[in-house]
């Protein structure tokens, strides 16, 4: 059984097709907490049936997913510090837990930004600590890049897999974005703890 | 003192993870497998699957699977109907056919989404009795 929105969202998706599906994931990757992986898995289960192109539902996805990712980083590393200076908050960006948080992110910027890309929820915070921590698009590109194809091409495959039975596959998605999401929240956790140790026991420099 | 404290804290937090991580990984493969099971999920290849799609290895749709949010131009492309069959059939007055919804048909119809349905699904049988007995008639 679907719920009403889940009807909603099928409905759109077959009336505004490619064009909806880029503004999901835009929207989705940017900030905006809208079903983006959904709409993915659905188009290309309903690319199995040939009412979509499923090359096209993927390339489609990616290039939304990139965009809005691109596009968060991009707001944040221009507007970002003058927006929290504007708000008093600039100085704790400096020092205390935003400024350890960033150091991270300077040091150690690739496997974060690469496994945030399966976390829809973390992953537009993941993009503006990219922007504040001033991280250069070389560095933030290729794992950007690398993370959006590995999570389009897994789950669009799940989704053309199962095609026509995609409702009795809801729960296996499910469980697969949670298993994702605690695999890069797990590995990014030891990254930081690291991270950590080496800093307090005087081995780490920050970098200039 | 509090430095031992938080590591092993960070340590309690990680292990944490990494069994949440591999609980959600065990019931992901246990899906997967009760779907492999039932059959609705077929590993291969992408041209392998699109061969098995269009050589009919896999059953055609049947009407049961039509539901109100599926738009008409879907229903057409999935039963392989014409596009105007389902507008004559149904008398449909709505001008966005077939980027419409069945339950908006249905509404604009004034019926309920059951009893429309029920409709639609005896239009595409009949069709499907048609065009077998046309394609089988010498």
């Amino acid at each position: 059984m679907i719920t009403s929105f889940t009807a909603f969202i099928l409905s759109e998706l077959l009336l505004y097709q490619y064009p909806l599906l880029f503004t999901l994931a835009f929207l989705g990757a940017f900030a905006f907490p809208v079903p983006s992986t959904f709409s993915l898995v659905m188009a290309s289960a309903l690319s199995a049936n040939g009412y979509f192109d499923f090359y096209l539902v993927a390339g489609t996805a990616l290039a939304g997913n990139i965009a809005g990712d691109t596009a968060g980083y991009l707001v944040a590393r221009r507007f970002g510090i003058i927006f929290f200076d504007r708000f008093g908050f600039g100085r704790k960006l400096a020092h205390g837990f935003f400024g350890s948080l960033l150091d991270f992110v300077r040091a150690r910027p690739g496997l974060l930004i690469f496994s945030s890309r399966f976390m829809t929820e973390i992953n537009p915070a993941v993009n503006v600590l990219a922007g504040l921590a001033h991280i250069p698009y070389r560095r933030y590109g290729p794992f950007e890049i690398a993370g959006e194809t590995v999570y389009v091409a897994l789950f669009s495959l799940v989704g053309y897999a199962l095609g026509d039975a995609w409702q009795s596959g809801q729960a296996f998605i499910s469980w697969l974005g949670l298993c994702l999401s605690l695999f890069g929240v797990f590995a990014v956790s030891v990254q930081v703890f690291l991270w950590w140790l080496r800093r307090h026991r005087g081995g780490y420099h920050e970098n200039p | 003192m509090k430095r031992t404290y938080l590591r092993i804290l960070g340590m309690i937090i990680i292990s944490m993870l990494g069994v949440s991580a591999l609980v959600a990984g065990a019931f992901a493969l246990r899906q997967y497998a009760h779907l492999r099971e039932g059959d609705a999920l077929r590993p291969g290849s992408l041209r392998e699957l699109r061969h098995l799609r269009q050589s009919g290895s896999i059953p055609r749709a049947d009407t049961g699977s039509i539901t109100p949010w599926m738009t008409f131009a879907y229903v057409n492309h999935v039963f392989g109907l014409p596009e105007g069959y389902l507008h004559e059939t149904l008398a449909i007055k709505n001008s966005a056919y077939p980027r419409l919804t069945i339950a908006r048909a249905a509404a604009d119809a004034h019926m309920s989404e059951a009893a429309y349905l029920g409709q639609l699904r005896t239009a595409i049988n009949t069709f499907r009795t048609q065009d077998h007995a046309s394609s089988t008639t010498p």
